[in-house]
């Protein structure tokens, strides 16, 4: 029995424009457990972005809950929910979104001195630790614009992790990446899965898709399919792909 | 007409940097306007009034028993004068008013002689056609409305002592245009001829003196000291007056704050225009290289370089267009406002009339300049190319500087913000440029205002409890006795003898303030004050005039009377706007026998009963009228408020303005930071920071700018504001000022501007509230 780390109860989330409401998620529900690697795919524009800002509490949906840790996340004012984004919850964007001014170092440490229940050496220490982990601590000093996109998203999952986060959201990490990287960056995920970390990314990369415990698939803003896996390892890759294609095909993918 | 299209979109896009320009423009209208407008005012008011009552050129104060009027026959035979008149009228050398003693030198004139309009009860015009002056009825001049507390109709006035006392009921005040303003020492009053007959026929020679008012007019472009020496040459006039003076020198001391005032407000506008025009290069910078691939998608689409220049340069004029015609509008009441404060000053009914046209001169002037600097900072628009721009070759906005501030954990927002500024630092160069010169302007303000004010204007002023005038038998050499009973009494009591007259130092006349002993009254800027009776101590602005130095030899007297004395030291008075010299009583009775009063000033009152005892005891025979004050009513203490009141607004109005400045140029300089770092803002959210976490890290990065401004500021202003000051102050006679900035001088303007920066930083900052983190999301 798995514990459910998140749950969403009729999530809707719409848009006004041009005085026409635009309803990207109804009455959605969901849950989200400890411990997996869950994996949301959809169409462009069926709203799975959408839906993992709702669930991290990056944007507030306009109907609905998230409960997390027995809280609604919809009704926290503005700064408990930036108490559970330096806490809680680790975020990696797609276009990395490193703070352009700070190194990567820098980059890394910065929330993790917002978490107070760390000293500034604890974080100065784990910083270099996971820019270590992440293969980037050679080059801690240089500034975003100085590095690849690889490393960029290296330094952002680092970032992302800084404060060991209950739950880590990642909005295509991959999108941004050649093949290389992708790789790499799906192997640094992998790793942080099977050391017990919480992952909740939305791709539409299918080979993304293969690292996941668990593919949720979505569409018009509803969740339509739900894929249970095993835990991935390099020597099940062929048959998880036929086995994730052929899912994803009845999912009309 | 796209032009036109384009600056529509761009004006509704970039309200604010068109709101804070328009703000700027308007600011600096404003002040320019109501001062000039004040200025313009004084002057017609001055010029109708002196038309009206025929002012003459020369104000001469004949003492009757120094010359009779045959002298006005010798004044008339000099080939410059054209005119001369005389007029009888009584100096009275002590006088009070609602029992405060006045301390300016009183002439009393019958009413019948009109050199003056009584003004209405509430000040705005005058009465048509006065009533003559009953028995025991007196006009006073206006501007003691404001000099002494508590004046009014019907308040009482005395002259005399106790042995000779006239006492009046004030019916009204009057403009005199020539003698009327309360920088000037010199006042006319006015009684009925039937008061007047009697007070003329009773001068007691002491008390009460008979005086010539001549009145001489000289033909045109005559030169008043060629004239002047002259009559002293052939009449000894100098000697003859208690007072001499042209209309010229009444001129300038009626307008001396407003001339100060405008001095000031050039320096004043110079920063004013100098921060808008880096607030327009610093925002249409930003805006090129915001609007980088835009500008390049008009290139693409046809737009040329000048037409696009053309839109940023119709936007800035337009922008600075209506500051211009608000900041005229705002004048109008500020005008009046300053116009009333004024009046009493000049003791002139002012206009309070907003010198349009001018001033839409002036600002088209200003414009026109602010318009050049546009057309240079968008230079930069020739340089996009369209390919470039719109395949993203727009440069990197971040890492513009070398310096790399550390990040640390606590207190975190400083340190952010302390990277957020030196990785940026050249887009705020122009920002801490800004707060140097608001430093600095600030710095130098309240140096002028510490030096203009409170004790250091009374320098040269005496203030005694006992004043007593000699009498025939006193001698010069009876100083000493003076000092020696007083200081029986009291060891530490000062006695000054003191005597101010217009003599000629070689060939020039000068003010010149004799006392014994100088040192007591005036502090050397070189050398030493005069101790003996052929020494002189000159002015900076005095020595110019004569072309001496210190060790120099001048005569001082007229003709066969005149005496050799040599220059001991500079010092520095603010007497007839500097020029003037001092030498000691003795130096000026061996010149012209002039004899001196005394001032004793007891260093414990319960003494000064035993003093004037001792006084009339010891030296009763010397002494021909003696005065106590125990009150020891400070004489100048109305002006010296007055004076205080205009440093105070004066102050008061260059630190708002300041503060006003500075919150325009923050949010100007800060709706651009942030459009800038919108992602950024987004990213930070995203991690964590709340919003005002966010908000106070953009605080503190502009605080930052506000402390390196203030300091550069500080810096400049104890190397520059000295000479400035110098300058500015030499016209009131101030030619050097003390080197030494206290700390508070730098530490309320630096405090206040990062304050505001501060505050205002955090409250530009508030859209920080409303960027979503969904920003960030590329879908």
């Amino acid at each position: 029995m798995k514990n459910t780390i998140l749950s969403a109860k009729g999530l809707c989330k719409s848009f006004a424009h041009n005085g026409v409401q635009n309803h990207i998620l109804s009455n959605l529900d969901i849950d989200i457990y400890e411990g997996d690697f869950t994996v949301v795919m959809g169409a462009s524009g069926s709203g799975k972005s959408t839906l993992l800002y709702a669930l991290s509490g990056m944007d507030r949906a306009t109907g609905g809950s998230v409960i997390y840790n027995g809280r609604d996340i919809v009704k926290l004012p503005e700064k408990s929910l930036a108490e559970l984004r330096h806490g809680d919850f680790g975020f990696i964007f797609q276009q990395m979104h490193l703070v352009s001014n700070l190194s990567l170092f820098e980059n890394v440490a910065v929330p993790g001195y917002l978490n107070k229940s760390r000293s500034a050496e604890e974080v100065n220490k784990r910083a270099d630790e996971l820019l270590g982990k992440m293969g980037i601590v050679d080059i801690k000093t240089q500034l975003p614009s100085q590095c690849s996109g690889g490393e960029q998203q290296r330094c952002a999952i680092a970032r992302a992790v800084i404060n060991s986060p209950k739950l880590l959201f990642a909005d295509e990490p991959t999108g941004a990446l050649n093949r290389k990287n992708t790789t790499e960056v799906l192997n640094l995920l992998t790793d942080l899965n099977s050391n017990g970390q919480s992952i909740l990314m939305v791709t539409h990369d299918s080979r993304a898709a293969l690292r996941a415990t668990r593919i949720i698939y979505i569409a018009d803003g509803a969740v339509i399919g739900d894929l249970d896996l095993p835990p991935y390892t390099p020597e099940t890759e062929k048959s998880r792909e036929a086995q994730v294609t052929a899912w994803l095909s009845s999912m009309e993918w | 007409m796209e032009i036109l299209k384009l600056l529509k979109a761009n004006i509704k896009h970039k309200k604010g940097s068109f709101k804070s320009i328009a703000a700027l423009m308007a600011i600096i209208v404003l002040s320019f306007t109501v001062t000039v407008s004040n200025n313009d005012n004084i002057d017609r008011a001055l010029t109708e009034a002196h038309n009206l009552v025929n002012t003459p050129d020369i104000t001469a104060f004949i003492v009757e028993r120094k010359a009779d009027r045959s002298i006005l026959d010798s004044i008339g035979e000099n080939h410059d004068v054209t005119e001369v008149y005389g007029t009888d009228c009584v100096n009275c050398d002590k006088a009070t008013l609602n029992g405060q003693e006045t301390y300016q030198v009183a002439f009393i004139y019958p009413d019948s002689h009109k050199i003056y309009r009584v003004f209405n009860e509430s000040f705005t015009g005058y009465i048509e056609n006065p009533e003559p002056l009953g028995e025991g009825e007196i006009y006073i001049p206006y501007c003691f409305t404001m000099v002494y507390s508590n004046i009014k109709i019907g308040s009482e006035m005395v002259f005399g002592n106790d042995e000779t006392q006239y006492k009046f009921k004030v019916k009204g005040f009057v403009e005199e245009p020539n003698f009327g303003a309360s920088p000037i020492g010199t006042k006319r009053y006015f009684i009925s001829d039937e008061d007047f007959r009697e007070i003329y026929e009773n001068t007691d020679e002491n008390t009460f003196a008979r005086i010539i008012d001549t009145g001489i007019n000289m033909r045109e472009g005559a030169d008043y000291f060629a004239v002047k020496k002259a009559l002293d040459d052939s009449c000894g006039i100098s000697e003859k007056t208690c007072l001499i003076l042209s209309s010229e020198e009444t001129i300038g001391y009626t307008k001396i704050y407003s001339n100060t005032g405008s001095s000031i407000l050039v320096v004043f506008l110079i920063l004013l225009i100098t921060i808008v025009i880096i607030s327009m290069w610093h925002s249409i910078s930003t805006s090129v290289e915001m609007e980088y691939i835009n500008l390049g998608i008009l290139k693409a689409q046809g737009f040329t370089s000048g037409k696009i220049r053309l839109v940023y340069i119709f936007q800035y004029v337009l922008a600075e267009l209506i500051g211009a015609v608000i900041g005229l509008i705002i004048s109008i009441p500020l005008t009046f406002a300053l116009g009333s404060l004024f009046q009493p000053i000049t003791g002139l009914l002012t206009a309070t009339n907003v010198s349009v046209l001018k001033c839409a001169a002036i600002s088209l002037c200003i414009i026109l300049l602010c318009a050049i600097f546009v057309i240079l900072a968008t230079r930069r628009v020739s340089r996009i190319s369209p390919v470039r721009a719109i395949s993203g070759g727009k440069s990197e906005i971040h890492f513009d500087s070398r310096l790399n501030a550390p990040i640390k954990a606590k207190p975190l927002s400083f340190f952010m913000g302390l990277r957020q500024f030196t990785s940026r630092g050249k887009s705020y160069i122009g920002s801490v440029f800004i707060v140097a010169l608001l430093v600095y302007f600030m710095m130098t303000i309240s140096m002028l205002s510490a030096r203009l004010s409170g004790d250091n204007m009374i320098e040269g002023v005496v203030n005694p409890h006992i004043s007593a005038a000699v009498s025939d038998e006193f001698e010069i050499g009876d100083i000493k006795r003076f000092e020696e009973e007083v200081h029986s009494v009291d060891e530490n009591a000062k006695v000054i003898f003191a005597a101010n007259r217009y003599v000629m130092i070689d060939g020039i006349e000068l003010y010149c303030s004799a006392y014994s002993p100088a040192e007591l009254m005036f502090k050397p800027l070189e050398g030493r004050m005069p101790i003996y009776d052929n020494e002189v101590a000159v002015t900076e602005i005095a020595a110019e005039e004569l072309g001496k130095k210190i060790g120099d030899t001048v005569m001082i007297g007229s003709g066969e009377n005149a005496k050799e004395f040599i220059i001991t030291g500079y010092h520095q008075s603010m007497s007839d706007l500097g020029r003037t010299f001092l030498i000691t009583a003795e130096g000026l009775y061996r010149v012209n026998g002039a004899k001196p009063v005394c001032y004793i000033e007891m260093s414990e009152d319960s003494l000064i009963d035993k003093a004037s005892e001792v006084v009339d005891e010891k030296l009763g025979n010397l002494i021909l009228a003696k005065t106590v004050d125990k009150e020891r009513g400070n004489a100048a203490e109305g002006t010296l408020e007055l004076i205080n009141t205009i440093c105070l607004i004066l102050v008061l109005a260059v630190f708002s303005v300041s503060v006003i400045f500075s919150a325009v140029v923050i949010n100007m300089i800060c709706g651009k930071a942030f459009i800038k770092e919108r992602t950024d803002i987004g990213i930070l959210k995203s991690l964590g920071f709340s919003s005002a976490g966010l908000r106070t890290q953009f605080a503190f990065r502009f605080m930052i700018i506000a402390v390196i401004g203030s300091v550069i500021g500080g810096v400049c202003s104890m190397l520059l504001t000295k000479p400035l000051l110098e300058l500015l102050l030499r016209m009131v006679g101030v030619t050097r000022i003390e080197s030494s900035i206290a700390f508070t001088t730098f530490i309320i303007p630096a405090l206040l501007i990062c304050l505001s920066f501060f505050l205002f930083a955090y409250f530009a900052a508030r859209k920080i509230n409303k960027v979503e983190i969904r920003e960030l999301v590329s879908e």
